[in-house]
């Protein structure tokens, strides 16, 4: 399968899904803006309408105010529109990016193999696609970075993303910064702060579009709320915001039929707060003397009341929260990034790659210093580990950077082909080189080739030692 | 153009027209009632003037307003609502990317998580995960850093939650490539990154040669370019300059850029002449020299895509590039922006680091190669109908015949060992971007070589090894016919040694004690 324009297309259709949504809800903005507009006003003209008597000068100040709150409304509605225009030149700028490929194809041959005859096929020798993708793949680090940040003050993403934009202004319009920066922000105060006021706001703020897709928000919301009254000992309060907020979800009528399964879910949970309020008072008394109470305490039941009042409600609650996010606007769960990271390094990882310290400009305590002196002929330096500092070769592997590699340790290898450079050319002491380059060193300690050539004689590069040209032999590994 | 482009295209600009219309509707219609109340406010101060009585009952143009924005409204939003069915829940257009994630990384997938009650393999895992948050951050970094961002980097440094240490003298380096980087693509100024190469040339670091020409060339071409047209004007001086600078720089190229170099130099010539028409304006002349000029300029145009048709280097099409944007040179980001990741990819190379960000190029191996990603994961899934787990199932176990204890699932969990393939191969059309390492497959196992990568002491630290241990499997060739496989399957072949075996290749004659053990070096 090879990459294409279509599948390129496919895998990015969040970006247009993420403004279509936000369209939609300023869409109802400023269909409540309009219809709270209209009853003002309507109350407001009917007063006028009512009374033609009304001396001019009241006539006057009426038809002033009107015009006032028109013009606020006027204001208002500008804005709405504003933002409207600035979700659609998202996916306009969206679909700029993506026509772009367009003039990256191979220009469909008799043979399209297995693709579909629309389809077309990227071509990976044009650099203009190359740099193309540098752009993608910054947006995929600015994606991660905004959505990972846990720091209030600064966001490196919007950082970034502010930076790239300078060369580059089309950046602001491919990432939906200000969403994904919201999304962050709910999440930190839910697991950081453990405060639930942010995503109240957020729920309410989505309420009807959260229904649609059998949100179990709500319920969760509460129940996190109520755990903290019992956490912070305010028994009384838990009870009462139970009978208010949570009781309803206990019965199977207000709940529709696909919300089935979150019916079973809370009424599990809400079974157990009866429970909860015994095991808070257990705790209250400092009564160990009691059999019965210690032996409570002990039972597994009474752990697991332990677990409730633990942190974990919070991530419960976080997740809960992710899971409505993401499919509300349609994001992938995992980063974007990770996803092209593991697949990626999946297909680069050779079992020649080793970690390669070289490559980083960090410092690390297990970096060696190896003495090279009286070991030239160890055959472990002709290991690539080994090698490429001894040729003083770089390594440009990006699996062997030892960052990349520490990511990709669990990774599977990928499946090649062989793959050795032209003109194998085997030494006596079993070192293979392309013979052309070992004909033609470019490094200074081999500045006696030429009196060596002239005696049909050659130096390994590695080990130093000389051989008769006879003794060599060209390989065949396929 | 593929149909489903031109398909997203049409429905864009659909719901882009009814976007923009509706709400102007709205906003229009709006105004027009501020406009009326307006007018109405007018007459009535008119009417407190002259005291006469007045009929206001025009103010009841308010339903008109509402019911005009309404009908607007909606009409927008059954666009809104068709652009949805038609691209966003039409199966056509939708790939679930988290169904490509098929071997996930050992990397939280949440900003922050909390610990929780782990036993003691979930810990070693999740202390795995942790260092490798770190790494990534650290991979991002350098990717700033090779893309000439330093300055971001402090704010990612100074986060007390990270424990690394940076080589200063290499930051300091990036830090003037950010400057040149900046020069380069901000304010369209070469002067720094070609002082770069004068200065390595100087100091002897670099030789002149080959190897540096092309990056060269280009910047010299850009810098011919824009002192010819830099401010999008053509003047005397502006073309004396050019020339001059020309005649000390290009002369080192002519051998290989001839061809390049020709088109550019003409256009030197034209630029003099049409500024020579406008210092003695002749409207009617001055026109037909321009006609005259840009018709032969764009013949040459042609000329060159022509030729370039046959020779597709990398410097041609540069070459053609700028000529195609030669008068809007400035407003061309992307020849800016390219040639300096070129100009980065030279400057990592001489701090012996990869010429590229390793992220960026595992990043971009994602991109070429998710789709069998993707396309086995949906296969699979649907075999077993069980998701998520099989990944962890199909891992395959070290020796088929042993169980394994737990112990050796959990190093599995973290150190992939080397049996653990990908279980589908990959296209090799675009192998030829990622070309490391001499892969060697045996011919006969069809193993990979795993090549010693031992270190000459190995170290008395008791950290856990990053890598799985290596077997000693090394290529051997074979004494008559210099064929070449894994010794383990020569082993095999000889039946143990005992025996004479036949080349897999050739059916030349071999004994075990023919072959010979050999290494795969790369120059």
């Amino acid at each position: 399968m090879e990459p294409s324009v279509n599948f390129y297309i496919q895998s990015n259709s969040t970006q247009f899904k993420v403004p279509t949504e936000l369209i939609k809800k300023n869409f109802k903005t400023a269909q409540k803006l309009i219809e709270k507009q209209k009853k003002q006003l309507a109350s407001d003209v009917s007063k006028i309408q009512k009374n033609p008597s009304l001396p001019n000068s009241m006539k006057l100040e009426m038809i002033r105010k009107l015009i006032k709150s028109f013009e606020t409304f006027q204001k208002k509605l500008q804005q709405v529109v504003d933002k409207d225009k600035e979700y659609r030149d998202r996916l306009t700028a969206r679909f700029d990016n993506l026509n772009q490929l367009s003039q990256f194809t191979i220009e469909n041959d008799d043979h399209s193999h297995d693709t579909d005859h629309d389809d077309k096929i990227l071509d990976h020798h044009n650099s203009n696609l190359i740099n193309w993708y540098r752009d993608q793949a910054n947006i995929l680090i600015i994606d991660y970075l905004i959505k990972s940040n846990v720091k209030t003050e600064q966001s490196i993403g919007m950082k970034l993303l502010h930076n790239l934009s300078a060369v580059n202004p089309k950046f602001m319009k491919l990432i939906d910064y200000d969403l994904f920066e919201n999304f962050n922000k709910i999440y930190v105060s839910i697991i950081e702060n453990h405060d639930l006021s942010l995503v109240i706001w957020w729920f309410e703020d989505n309420r009807n579009s959260l229904k649609k897709i059998n949100s179990n928000l709500e319920f969760e919301i509460n129940y996190c709320k109520f755990l903290s009254f019992i956490q912070d000992g305010k028994t009384d309060e838990a009870i009462k915001f139970s009978q208010n907020h949570l009781s309803k979800n206990g019965n199977i009528s207000n709940y529709s039929n696909n919300e089935i399964n979150n019916y079973y879910k809370n009424l599990e949970k809400l079974k157990s707060i009866g429970g909860l309020l015994v095991f808070l008072a257990l705790n209250e008394t400092d009564n160990d003397l009691l059999f019965s109470s210690s032996l409570v305490k002990n039972s597994s039941r009474f752990h697991s009341y332990e677990n409730l009042l633990s942190d974990d409600r919070w991530t419960n609650l976080s997740e809960v929260f992710i899971e409505n996010f993401t499919k509300l606007y349609g994001i992938s769960k995992n980063y974007p990034l990770f996803i092209y990271l593991s697949a990626g390094l999946s297909s680069l990882k050779t079992k020649s790659c080793y970690c390669n310290y070289e490559n980083t400009i960090f410092f690390n305590e297990n970096q060696e210093n190896l003495g090279i002196t009286n070991t030239l002929l160890d055959k472990k330096l002709r290991g690539p580990n080994h090698y490429y500092k001894l040729l003083n070769k770089i390594n440009h592997c990006p699996v062997c950077s030892p960052e990349m590699f520490k990511l990709s340790r669990n990774l599977p290898y990928a499946q090649l082909i062989t793959n050795i450079f032209n003109n194998p050319y085997k030494l006596p002491n079993g070192n293979i080189y392309p013979f052309d380059k070992l004909t033609n060193p470019t490094d200074k300690y081999l500045s006696d080739k030429d009196s060596l050539l002239r005696d049909v004689k050659i130096r390994d590069p590695l080990t130093r030692e000389i051989f008769s040209m006879e003794d060599c032999i060209r390989v065949y590994p396929a | 153009m593929t149909s489903l482009l031109n398909n997203l295209n049409k429905e864009l600009n659909l719901f882009s027209k009814a976007g923009d219309t509706n709400l102007n509707d709205i906003l229009e219609s709006t105004d027009d009632f501020i406009k009326d109340l307006k007018s109405l406010e007018k007459d009535l101060e008119l009417a407190i003037e002259s005291e006469e009585s007045i009929d206001i009952s025009s103010v009841g143009k308010v339903n008109k307003w509402y019911d005009k924005s309404i009908s607007s409204l909606k009409s927008y939003n059954s666009q809104i609502n068709k652009f949805s069915k038609n691209i966003l829940t039409n199966p056509q257009y939708t790939i679930d990317l988290d169904d490509a994630y098929t071997y996930p990384l050992n990397i939280e997938s949440l900003p922050i998580s909390l610990n929780q009650n782990l036993n003691e393999e979930e810990a070693a895992l999740k202390e795995v995960k942790k260092e490798n948050q770190q790494e990534l951050i650290k991979a991002i970094i350098l990717h700033l850093l090779k893309i000439g961002q330093s300055d971001i980097i402090e704010d990612i440094i100074d986060n007390k939650d990270y424990d690394f240490q940076i080589n200063s003298e290499l930051l300091q380096q990036f830090k003037f490539l950010n400057e040149i980087v900046d020069d380069i693509t901000i304010r369209h100024d070469l002067t720094k990154a070609l002082a770069w190469f004068k200065h390595k040339y100087n100091s002897n670091v670099l030789k002149k040669g080959v190897e540096y020409e092309e990056i060269e060339f280009k910047l010299h071409i850009l810098k011919f370019v824009l002192l010819l047209n830099g401010n999008n004007e053509f003047s005397l001086d502006n073309a004396l300059e050019a020339y001059l600078y020309s005649k000390e720089n290009f002369p080192r190229f002519f051998k290989t850029y001839l061809h390049e170099l020709s088109p550019l130099m003409s256009l030197l010539l034209f630029k003099t002449i049409d500024d020579k028409e406008s210092t003695n304006p002749d409207d009617y002349a001055r026109k037909h020299m321009i006609n005259l000029l840009s018709e032969f300029y764009n013949k040459m145009k042609l000329t060159f895509s022509k030729d370039w048709e046959d020779n597709k280097s990398n410097e041609s099409r540069f070459v053609q590039d700028v000529l195609n944007n030669f008068e809007t040179i400035n407003e061309n980001s992307s020849i800016f922006t390219n040639l300096a990741s070129e100009f980065i990819s030279y400057y990592c190379k001489d701090m012996k680091l990869s010429n590229d960000s390793s992220l960026f190029q595992g990043i971009l191996a994602g991109f070429i190669n998710l789709p069998p990603f993707y396309k086995y994961n949906k296969i699979q899934r649907k075999l077993s109908r069980v998701s998520m787990s099989f990944t962890q199932e199909e891992r395959p176990n070290l020796e088929d015949n042993e169980t394994l204890s737990s112990e050796t699932i959990n190093y599995n969990k973290i150190i992939a060992p080397f049996t653990f393939d990908l279980p589908f191969q990959l296209s090799d059309t675009n192998r030829f971007l990622f070309e490391y390492h001499p892969v060697f497959i045996c011919p006969v196992s069809k193993e990979q070589l795993i090549p010693l990568t031992q270190e000459i002491e190995e170290k008395k630290t008791k950290k856990p090894r990053l890598e799985p241990s290596r077997p000693h499997n090394p290529v051997v060739v074979l004494k008559y016919c210099h064929h070449v496989a894994l010794k383990e399957s020569i082993w095999q072949l000889s039946r143990r040694g005992a025996e004479v075996f036949k080349c897999h290749y050739c059916y030349k004659k071999h004994k075990f004690s023919e072959v010979s053990e050999a290494y795969f070096i790369d120059l």
